[in-house]
């Protein structure tokens, strides 16, 4: 054998035994199939006939607007479009936005708060002093990962439902649902980008003296401040998907309108709905895409 | 104190983003959130229940019950799960098809026309943009409730989403691979599979487990949508005020998310090892 080939043969041989992902991997694709065959096998067929049938009369009839239906003429269809936009499709879209904008407000500040209060770093006597990783989690950090935690474990739609009992029917069931859970999320995201900061400009200001909360300010803060406004961000726009479809718990929203048209069985304007609500999650993808991409481009 | 660079334009957007946040909360009338009288007491009551979730049926079941409560948890669980991962295996290979047509990366190293690129890439922006409980809202009109209709509506946007996100993992790996096997000449497929695509495979692996937590919980949510998950089970306790079961449902779908984190966690280690 060549050198090389020796070579590549003991670096094979020296790499570290990935035994748990692939038995993962194994363990998961049998899962999959398993369920695949016994959800098949119930007592209602997943795709059977009779489903695609009613898909394709879906199509043809109940979901083709109204004027078309009738055989109208295309001005017809957008005095249709104009009317449905003015009872209140437009407006919900519009609290479906603000909905979406006051719970990541709420949240990233929340979730900020928590990524400081529940970072292990911080909670050490000397913060970023001790190799990376290697800090022992403090009592109260470990309470307020466990709510960061738990604030993400539980669905924002059962939160909101929740909440519901509690706060009666207006926005803030669901915004509170969407904040909480956010803040969960950007708790662990934050809490990460803490643990992954640069440590000698801030083990230097420990050394030297500074208090923990003087370092937050001056050292934490700024540093950190980018990455978790790019998370912030990132958020945002799962956040809005999720807005949309609160309000079909009974808060004016693109969610509630969409609840109605199902109601009334007006599948014309439902379909009409879920473009609008597909349109609005696509304008804040690309706004926000072009938003990070003018952040990270900052000339120094 | 010294700024590091960025922070004008970061400033800027984070003022903004204040404005809008308290643009949007005098706007839609909210002031501060007030519980209602009769909510106060659900509140206590549901709080109160917390530390003892149940473990049988709080009251008989009308009608009588087919399966013990626990036998009913149980199914219930495993149906979550199992909705969740039957999408995960339809959706993982388009998605990772539909990622690499996506990818400027394939168009880098073999040619593919950018028409085709750009086709896909609006493919997936719009299956990813409308919400899974909205595709079901849409296909239980059309095909009505079933496995298949579950399945369906969690498995396109999750194709959208994995194709998205997996395209950017590929545009932004690391290309040296990629070009030393050019410079000696192999194929450009080969290019770029061999060369471009295990550079993005972990955290390619790592987003599609998160996103299969995510589907877990989608799966319990379309229980309120009346198919026989979890989230079917903890509204019907709800409604009937048997918050003791209801604390059980959630307990249940806590520990499930918790598990999936550390298995999460444990193959993180693993595959950046």
């Amino acid at each position: 054998m060549t050198a090389r080939a020796e070579t590549v043969a003991r670096l094979r041989r020296e790499r570290a035994p990935s035994w748990f992902p692939k038995r993962s991997a194994i363990a998961l694709t049998a899962g999959g199939l398993a369920s695949m065959v016994l959800l098949s096998s119930g007592s209602s067929g997943a795709f059977g006939t009779q489903r695609l049938d009613n898909l394709w009369r879906f199509l043809r009839e109940d979901a083709l607007p109204a004027p078309l239906r009738a055989g109208d003429s295309p001005a017809a269809l957008g005095t249709w479009i104009g009317e449905w936009w003015q009872n209140g499709a437009g407006a919900a879209a519009l609290s479906t936005f603000a909905m979406a904008s006051v719970a990541m407000l709420i949240a990233s500040a929340l979730g900020a708060l928590l990524a400081i209060l529940g970072s292990r770093e911080l909670a050490q006597g000397e913060p970023f002093v001790s190799v990376a990783g290697a800090a022992r989690p403090g009592i109260a950090s470990l309470a307020v990962r466990a709510f960061s935690l738990l604030a993400r474990a539980v669905p924002e739609y059962i939160l909101a439902y929740l909440l519901l009992a509690l706060f009666g029917a207006n926005a803030w069931p669901a915004v509170l649902a969407l904040g909480l859970h956010n803040a969960g999320i950007l708790g662990r995201l934050g809490g990460e980008v803490i643990e992954d900061l640069e440590r000698r400009p801030l083990n230097s200001l420990t050394l030297g003296g500074t208090r923990t909360s003087s370092l937050i300010v001056v050292g934490v803060l700024p540093a950190a401040f980018g990455r978790y406004l790019l998370f912030v961000l990132y958020r945002f726009e799962t956040c809005l998907r999720e807005a949309t479809v609160l309000g079909m718990i009974g808060i004016v929203s693109l969610g509630s309108a969409v609840q109605e048209a199902r109601a009334r069985q007006r599948y014309d304007e439902l379909v009409l709905l879920l473009a609008l609500a597909g349109l609005l999650v696509v304008a804040v993808d690309l706004t926000s895409r072009r938003l990070r991409r003018w952040l990270r481009s900052e000339p120094t | 104190m010294v700024r590091p660079p960025g922070t004008n334009r970061r400033l800027r957007v984070v003022g903004f983003g204040i404005a809008l946040g308290l643009a949007a909360w005098i706007g839609l009338g909210l002031a501060l959130p007030t519980p209602t009288h009769g909510g106060l007491r659900v509140a206590r009551e549901l709080l109160g229940a917390a530390l003892s979730p149940a473990f049988d049926y709080q009251s008989p079941p009308p009608g009588g019950a087919d399966a013990t409560f626990l036998a009913r948890l149980g199914e219930a669980s495993l149906r979550t799960l199992g909705y969740a991962l039957v999408s995960m295996l339809i959706a993982v290979p388009f998605g990772l098809l539909l990622g690499f047509l996506a990818s400027e990366s394939l168009r880098e190293h073999t040619g593919t026309g950018r028409f085709l690129r750009r086709s896909a890439l609006l493919t997936a922006l719009g299956l990813r943009s409308i919400h899974s409980l909205l595709w079901a809202v849409l296909l239980l009109a059309a095909v009505g409730l079933g496995p298949g209709t579950a399945v369906a509506a969690m498995t396109l946007p999750l194709v959208g989403t994995l194709a998205k996100v997996f395209s950017e993992l590929l545009d932004e790996s690391d290309d040296s691979g990629a070009l030393g096997l050019a410079a000696v000449g192999a194929a450009p497929l080969l290019v770029f599979s061999l060369g471009r695509l295990p550079a993005a495979l972990p955290d390619m692996v790592g987003f599609a487990f998160y996103r299969f937590e995510c589907a877990v919980r989608t799966a319990a949510v379309l229980g309120f949508f009346g198919f026989p998950t979890l989230g079917y089970h903890l509204h019907a306790a709800f409604e009937e005020n048997h918050y003791h079961e209801v604390w059980t449902y959630l307990y249940a779908l806590i520990a499930i998310s918790l598990a999936l984190e550390a298995w999460s966690a444990q193959l993180r280690r693993r595959f950046t090892a």
